[in-house]
């Protein structure tokens, strides 16, 4: 697999806090994979780094084959990676379809039409953002991210707060652009929603990270089930996947 | 496309911003007029070039934080378009304004 995106040895500290020592994120293309971590381990702030929207103490940035010291998001959005923050990133008076429009006009790919289709928001097309639900939001920015038809997708916690019905609509989504080789990151708590959708885990804890390898590994890895999952927890996990792995 | 028009935003995007900063100078503008009618009894409609080069940075930096206000930065981040290419055309109606006042004043 073709690696599209590399965040290497990366440090970060605030306030002479230590949040990241060394952590390593990689994104391959055609992969959806899960960063997971308890809060304030370092997730956002691995994610943040990735994109350039915040500057590591050390470690580089790799990213369609270039390596960046001090990466920035809008060098690095023009370049193939497309970043769903955890906080609000549409603005409230352009509606939905001013929105798309935008992404496709601007880098002259994508459809903006197929893209809302995928995720079911061409209904509300031509209503303003900050007139949408929660759900129907995070629907909109995802659409934004088909329609650029990015090299990599970084989305920080994107069911958090979201209804199954539109989880639902966002991990096909996520899955649709995984199938069209787009290199996707996630992170989040919605274990049991995100490992059905992940191809690889990735662990972030006491400022590095471990590539557990597959949601199944991840679930029987005593080291991860004990520090984050629990016991219960893993053990249903591992019924869960087994069960789905001999379904397929 | 040259490297320079791939960092600005696409062009209703491009307008808004400029329409802004226009509205912004005006705004800016009306306060200096005003703040000057207070002091001095007679509104100075000419600023010395110093001045007007430095209302137009404060335009820009205006528009920058009414792109944040609005929570287009992080958008715009998505389409490539950096923070100093915002502050750059929120400035360019403030010193375009800022060059017709100084060229009329002068006649």
């Amino acid at each position: 697999m073709t690696l599209v995106l590399r965040a290497d040895s990366i440090g970060k500290a605030f306030a002479g806090r230590s949040v990241l020592t060394a952590a390593t994120l990689r994104a391959h293309a055609g992969e959806i994979s899960f960063l997971v971590g308890r809060n304030g381990c370092g997730k956002s702030t691995l994610l943040n780094i990735a994109t350039g929207a915040l500057q590591a103490d050390h470690g580089t940035v790799t990213f369609q084959g270039r390596a960046y010291l001090r990466p920035t998001w809008p060098a690095l959005a023009r370049q193939g990676l497309y970043y769903l923050p955890d906080r609000e990133l549409l603005s409230p008076d352009r509606t939905v379809r001013q929105h798309l429009a935008a992404v496709t006009r601007q880098f002259g790919v994508g459809d903006s039409e197929a893209a809302a289709r995928v995720c079911d928001v061409v209904k509300f097309l031509d209503r303003r953002c900050g007139d949408l639900s929660a759900g129907e939001r995070r629907r909109v920015e995802v659409a934004t991210a088909i329609a650029r038809e990015p090299g990599c997708l970084l989305a920080d916690e994107p069911l958090r707060h979201i209804d199954p019905h539109d989880r639902m609509l966002i991990a096909k989504a996520f899955q649709h652009m995984s199938s069209r080789g787009c290199a996707v990151v996630v992170t989040g708590h919605d274990v049991e929603d995100l490992f059905d959708l992940a191809g690889s885990v990735v662990w972030c804890t006491d400022g590095t990270t471990y590539e557990l390898g597959t949601p199944a590994a991840a679930a029987a890895n005593w080291r991860f089930a004990g520090t984050y999952l629990g016991a219960a927890r893993a053990a249903r996990l591992v019924d869960d996947l087994g069960t789905l792995t001999a379904a397929t | 496309m040259s490297p320079f028009a791939a960092r600005l935003p696409e062009r209703s995007l491009t307008v808004a911003l400029l329409r802004r900063g226009a509205v912004l100078w005006l705004l800016a503008r009306l306060m200096v007029g005003s703040m000057s009618a207070a002091v001095s009894g007679h509104g100075s409609v000419g600023l010395l070039p110093p001045t007007a080069l430095a209302l137009a940075l404060a335009v820009g930096a205006l528009g920058l934080l009414d792109a944040r206000r609005r929570n287009e930065h992080r958008f715009l981040a998505n389409l490539g378009v950096s923070q100093i290419v915002i502050v750059t055309l929120s400035t360019i109606p403030a010193l375009l304004g800022e060059l017709a006042v100084g060229v009329g004043g002068l006649r």
